[in-house]
């Protein structure tokens, strides 16, 4: 039985493509057929933070105006053997498709891959509105700041209304430190305003970055990074599994020690 | 298309040729030429246009009218006016043209006119320049050659049907040779492309890729490959 996920947060930069691409790179690790949908027409970035730009030839307008086949359009991970990516157009825009075409394409993926990941714009507006059209559940991601969260809030609601019941929530770029000094939100106050799920919870990781700008996802490596980690966690939490919270309390350097018995002692 | 379009710019060896829809009323004309100006402001800037009639009726003072809209502010001079059809002098002067140009359904003397256009030009392999980066989205299409005076950008296209020439550094899209020509080339000061395309062919820079050298190079087809080397003038212009 496949399912099509639609990963979205209503405001821009918080990481929905970066968790696109991991939960993507984990899911089909664990050995899924896994397909991504880049659904951010005229601003594409999946292919390049999946580092597979270069090989793009069609892409997902080309698809729904019967340019190519579907097939043709899929770009086959050169990492993962379950793992592949329908590209969006860059030179077109949200209008270049609608919801109905986004559902039929989704079905048609459905035929072949256990799981079709896509990746939402940000905003309310058409390209919302044609990353959700075909999904059966969605994931929000959202920061912990006030801003993202009022977007994550609003998206809930209009997923509410567009009948998805049970979405989930993950909250990236949490700062355990500014958390424990009180500067930073923590879940417990995300999660008492959204009122959702709670499927995970990814640490500020400088290693997202580069791994991001390199084209190879963090969950690639998974212990190599916590964040890693954090993604691959999530991904079987999608596929049901009871997986555990983890202890995103950073191991004291050394320094940071010295310091700390200096200033107590 | 399907639909008669009113009001159609089309690139000729004169200059740009403007064709009216004879169908339509002169006043409706008057205000698509005003509109299509504005959108394309700076492109036609200073061109010699032909206005094509077809069949329409102007009086001497609608014709002064369009003069001045073509005028003022865009800068274009009216040459000549023709009845549709007639096969325009030629003239050896190389003038900007529309990025695209999609054969419009006329009358078939018409289309025949434009297919033989575009034939001699092609031949005359006819350029287009354009100034400027080229930036992410933005995309070039053309049945010449074209040449870029800048950089372009990742997630940027060049399409053309002859060769292309980029004075800068080209890290996006290059296709040339759209029309299945092979014996074209893709020539850039710094050539680190995403992608690029000769004919039918598609290549993209090996994974891992250190990054261009710094000197021009020339990608080419050989034997069904696309072959990256650097540009050696005098060789280039003895293969030609």
């Amino acid at each position: 039985m496949s399912e099509a996920i639609v990963i979205t947060s209503g405001k821009g930069g918080v990481g929905k493509t970066t968790a696109c691409a991991n939960l993507g790179v984990a899911l089909a690790s664990l050995g899924h057929k896994v397909v991504l949908v880049d659904a951010d027409i005229g601003l594409r970035n999946l292919d390049v933070v999946m580092g597979l730009e270069n090989r793009i030839v069609y892409d997902l307008v080309d698809v729904v105006e019967g340019f190519c086949r579907l097939r043709q359009a899929l770009i086959k991970d050169k990492r993962l053997d379950g793992l592949f990516l329908l590209p969006a157009a860059q030179t077109k825009d949200k209008t270049s498709v609608t919801p109905d075409q986004m559902k039929q394409l989704v079905e048609q993926l459905k035929e072949e891959y256990d799981y079709i990941l896509v990746d939402c714009p940000a905003g309310i507006e058409q390209g919302f509105k044609n990353a959700i059209a075909g999904a059966d559940r969605a994931l929000i991601v959202t920061t912990p700041e006030v801003a993202a969260v009022r977007d994550a809030d609003r998206i809930i609601g209009l997923l509410e209304s567009s009948g998805f019941d049970d979405p989930g929530l993950i909250v990236n770029r949490i700062r355990p430190k500014m958390v424990a000094k009180g500067d930073m939100m923590d879940i417990p106050d995300i999660i008492d305003i959204l009122a959702i799920r709670l499927m995970g919870v990814v640490p500020d990781d400088e290693y997202i970055v580069v791994s991001t700008n390199r084209g190879e996802p963090a969950a690639l490596a998974a212990n190599k990074s916590k964040a890693g980690q954090a993604f691959m966690n999530i991904a079987r939490r999608i596929l049901g599994e009871e997986v555990p919270f983890l202890d995103l309390n950073e191991q004291e350097t050394f320094w940071e020690k010295l310091l700390r018995l200096i200033k107590t002692g | 298309m399907a639909r008669k379009q009113d009001v159609i710019f089309r690139g000729s060896k004169e200059g740009l040729h403007l064709i009216f829809n004879d169908q339509q009323d002169y006043d409706v004309l008057k205000d698509k030429l005003k509109a299509h100006l504005q959108r394309a402001e700076m492109f036609f800037q200073g061109a010699d246009v032909v206005l094509d009639i077809g069949n329409l009726d102007f009086s001497i003072d609608q014709i002064l009218e369009i003069q001045n809209i073509l005028a003022f502010p865009h800068g274009l001079r009216l040459r000549k006016v023709i009845r549709g059809g007639r096969e325009p002098r030629p003239v050896a002067k190389t003038v900007k043209r529309q990025r695209t140009s999609e054969p419009e359904k006329r009358n078939i003397d018409q289309r025949q006119h434009v297919v033989e256009n575009r034939a001699s030009m092609l031949k005359r392999a006819d350029t287009y320049l354009h100034k400027g980066t080229l930036r992410s989205g933005q995309r070039i299409t053309y049945e010449g050659n074209v040449v870029i005076v800048g950089d372009v950008n990742p997630g940027a296209e060049i399409r053309a049907g002859g060769d292309i020439i980029v004075m800068g550094t080209l890290r996006g899209l290059a296709h040339a040779g759209v029309g299945g020509a092979t014996d074209v080339s893709i020539v850039a000061f710094k050539l680190e492309p995403t992608q690029i395309r000769i004919g039918d062919v598609i290549g993209r820079p090996p994974e891992g890729d250190s990054g261009a050298p710094r000197e021009p190079e020339v990608a080419r087809l050989k034997d069904g490959v696309i072959l990256v080397e650097p540009l050696d003038v005098s060789r280039w212009e003895g293969e030609r």
